[in-house]
């Protein structure tokens, strides 16, 4: 937009100055004519005044020839004779200017040639001597005639040429005043003219200077950008294959800004040798696709000569002169690729330590059941068909074999869950924590009956789960509650469900806006010490004999498994001969 | 003579298993003909052999050297004269993965050998006692791994 705007103004101004060139040069004909037709009637002007001065003087010439040949006439004195001989050379000189004077016009030289015929008849009749009265009579009387019509002739081109004169002068004046008037009004459009398109250079030089500064600002912050963000950007020239810098594009390789001219081929200098096929054949292909795709590469720094990553992109542009050029930036992302290295090695570990675990479990459930299951199974043989054969030691011995074995069939078993709960798919969906408490409830209704126990449980809340794992949790935690109760006192066991903000609950380390559904398991029965209370959920882990409560220390550890895989946390807080409280908290 | 008698074929690489299983039928006094094989491959060959008279239960044990129970049972279901035979897995994994692999490719119920002798017997005349005809149009995953 920006671009176009300052075209149009640009061919604006043009426009304006085309518009008063041409106005000057036609100002300049005009006025160039206009003086060119002023200097001819001033010509033609001062030519019939010529004419008229000659033909007043001819005919004064005449006059003195008259004059004199009268003198001489009445006196016989020469001395007459003088001006009458003058006279005719004056006449003849006087005929000789008018005809230069009157220049080619036919009309006037045939004026002339009759008004010459005229003189010459009239000096025919200046005789000096008369033979006669008659004749003298005569020709004075016919010179007279001729005088007469030579004044008629005279006054007649005299009249003409004052006729001319008069409608010069006319002409004269009226293109006189013309003439300025066109001038000024001309010269005055062409000011104006001028002005507006000064105006807008004016205006369009303070929108330079304030787009430039921006530029200023613009460029002195992808400066910075380009140093945080370790990218650096270029231009290059595919007519002389030489590129233009930006000073973080040197400072990425190593250099100082500046520091050499850059060109393609000592480009790839700083690559590293094994990748240089990669740019050149990048390049290669980006002149006829126009585009350079996203390539990766190698260079080694100027200045420390370590070895980094950097990722460039370019497009091909051509420029209002035609000059093909590609535009170009360049980062360097040996963080980003040395953190994915890792992580990539992180996760090859992992899988390598998640099949190490399946294979366990596999030898688990497989393989170390199998012998178990058959020292089991030939027990029971032993016992139904030789056990009475048996010393009384020997079948006290038998039995504790028996009971071992039993508990390493649980303790495997127990196992095996624990490890099915971190592998099992996690399909979650909206599970009703009533259904999952009364589902568990009569899972366990043979113990609860055992030991008289009491549960309550009323409108718990919904949560997201899967929904077999939640029911396991449940009856952990109250076959947990049921074990560990009071002989002397019927177990009496509180579940109930609140909503929480994460933000509230300090113990959770959540300081976003998530909610959680806290479950809230309460018993009477034997308590723990308040130390033992991150203990307890450890895998084998036990606070009581084996005598006392039977067990493997894997049920508590399979809750905190659940709870993990719902992204929740799981609390316990107990008190000696007070009871435990259970605190779980699921997000919603 | 066939009416009268249950042919059962166990095929299992366990010299100990074969025993009980043999033994527990002896005890269970069920008119019933068993005969045992030692791998997958003893079975393909005996259920091919156009000599045998085919069994009305096959007890088929998972992990087998040679070819494993999974790929017995995957051939026997590709082909229609073996169609009536019931295939009961015979097995001391109970993993997930194990009854769902079974429970997809065809098997009729899923058995995991007890540790007991006694529960032993009861499960195996459990299967042999089971109407089949019944239980096969019934047949679901939630009653596919037998439960005693």
């Amino acid at each position: 937009m920006f671009k176009s705007k300052l075209f149009d103004s640009l061919g604006f101004i043009r426009a304006v100055f085309l518009v008063a060139f041409f106005i000057l040069i036609f100002l300049a004909s005009i006025t160039y004519r206009h003086i060119k037709e002023l200097d001819k009637i001033s010509d033609s002007i001062t030519n019939t005044y010529e004419i008229s001065i000659e033909l007043g003087q001819l005919i004064s010439f005449i006059k003195d020839a008259e004059t004199g040949h009268r003198g001489y006439i009445i006196t016989n004195d020469s001395i007459y004779l003088e001006p009458f001989i003058d006279a005719r050379k004056n006449v003849n000189r006087s005929f000789q200017n008018l005809n230069n004077t009157i220049l080619n016009d036919a009309k006037k030289e045939l004026q002339l040639k009759r008004i010459y015929d005229l003189v010459d008849r009239r000096f025919s009749y200046f005789k000096n001597h008369f033979s006669n009265k008659k004749e003298f009579n005569d020709d004075f009387r016919n010179g007279k005639l001729v005088m007469d019509s030579l004044r008629m002739e005279l006054d007649n081109m005299l009249n003409t040429e004052n006729k001319l004169l008069d409608s010069k002068g006319r002409l004269y004046r009226y293109n006189n005043s013309n003439t300025p008037l066109i001038v000024f009004s001309t010269f005055l459009i062409s000011i104006l003219i001028l002005g507006l398109g000064y105006l807008r250079i004016i205006k369009n030089y303070n929108d330079l200077i304030s787009q430039n500064i921006q530029l200023k600002i613009f460029d002195e912050s992808s400066k910075q950008a380009e140093i945080l963000g370790k990218y650096g950007s270029w231009l290059l020239n595919l007519e002389d294959k030489t590129f233009n810098y930006s000073d973080n594009q040197f400072r990425l390789l190593g250099c100082e800004p500046e520091s050499f001219l850059p060109t393609f081929e000592n480009s790839l200098d700083a690559v590293h040798p094994d990748d240089r096929e990669i740019l050149i054949e990048a390049f290669q292909q980006a002149e006829t696709n126009e585009l350079l795709p996203l390539i990766h590469y190698r260079i080694i720094k100027k200045d420390t000569l370590e070895v980094r990553h950097f990722r460039s992109t370019a497009k091909i542009f051509v420029d209002r002169l035609g000059n093909k050029n590609m535009i170009g930036t360049t980062q360097d992302i040996s963080e980003d690729f040395n953190k994915t290295q890792l992580i990539e090695l992180r996760n090859k570990e992992l899988e390598l330590n998640n099949k190490e675990l399946m294979e366990f479990n596999h030898v688990a459930s497989h393989d170390l059941q199998e012998p178990l299951r058959k020292i089991q199974t030939f027990i029971s043989r032993i016992e139904y068909k030789e056990k009475d054969h048996l010393s009384e030691t020997a079948q006290s011995y038998f039995e504790k074999i028996q009971e071992a074995s039993n508990r390493m069939r649980i303790l495997i078993d127990d196992l095996l869950q624990y490890s099915r709960t971190s592998r099992s798919e996690k399909t979650f969906e909206v599970t009703d924590l009533n259904t999952i408490a009364a589902n568990a409830i009569s899972e366990l209704s043979e113990n609860i009956e055992d030991k008289k126990a009491e549960i309550h449980f009323e409108k718990l809340h919904q949560v997201q789960g899967v929904p077999f794992q939640l029911q396991q949790l449940f009856i952990n935690i109250i076959g947990n509650s049921l074990k560990y109760s009071k002989t002397e006192e019927a177990p009496l066991i509180t579940i109930s469900s609140k909503k929480v903000k994460a933000s509230k609950t300090p113990k959770l380390n959540d300081h976003s806006k998530k909610e959680y559904i806290k479950i809230t398991f309460k018993d009477n029965g034997l308590g723990f010490e308040q130390k033992y209370a991150e203990k307890i959920f450890q895998l084998f882990n036990r606070l009581h004999g084996k005598k006392e409560f039977p067990g493997t220390g894997v049920g508590l550890a399979i809750c905190k498994k659940i709870v993990e895989n719902h992204k929740g946390y799981i609390f316990a807080k107990g008190k000696p001969d007070e009871g435990a409280v259970f605190e779980i908290y699921l997000p919603v | 003579m066939q009416k009268d008698f249950i042919l059962i074929t166990l095929a299992d690489d366990d010299e100990d298993d074969r025993m009980f299983f043999t033994d527990a039928f002896d005890e269970l006094k069920i008119n019933t003909v068993v005969n045992t094989v030692n791998d997958g491959v003893a079975l393909m060959n005996f259920l091919n052999d156009p000599e045998s008279i085919l069994p009305n239960i096959i007890f088929l044990d998972l992990n087998m050297p040679l070819k494993s129970g999974m790929e017995c049972l995957k051939e026997i279901k590709a082909y229609p004269k073996f169609k009536d035979i019931v295939i009961a897995i015979y097995s001391t994994s109970s993993s997930e993965e194990d009854i769902e692999n079974t429970f997809v490719l065809g098997a009729n119920i899923y058995i995991k050998k007890p540790n007991h002798f006694e529960k032993l017997k009861e499960v195996l005349s459990e299967v042999v006692t089971l109407n089949w005809q019944y239980i096969t149009s019934g047949l679901d995953k939630d009653n596919f791994l037998l439960r005693m």
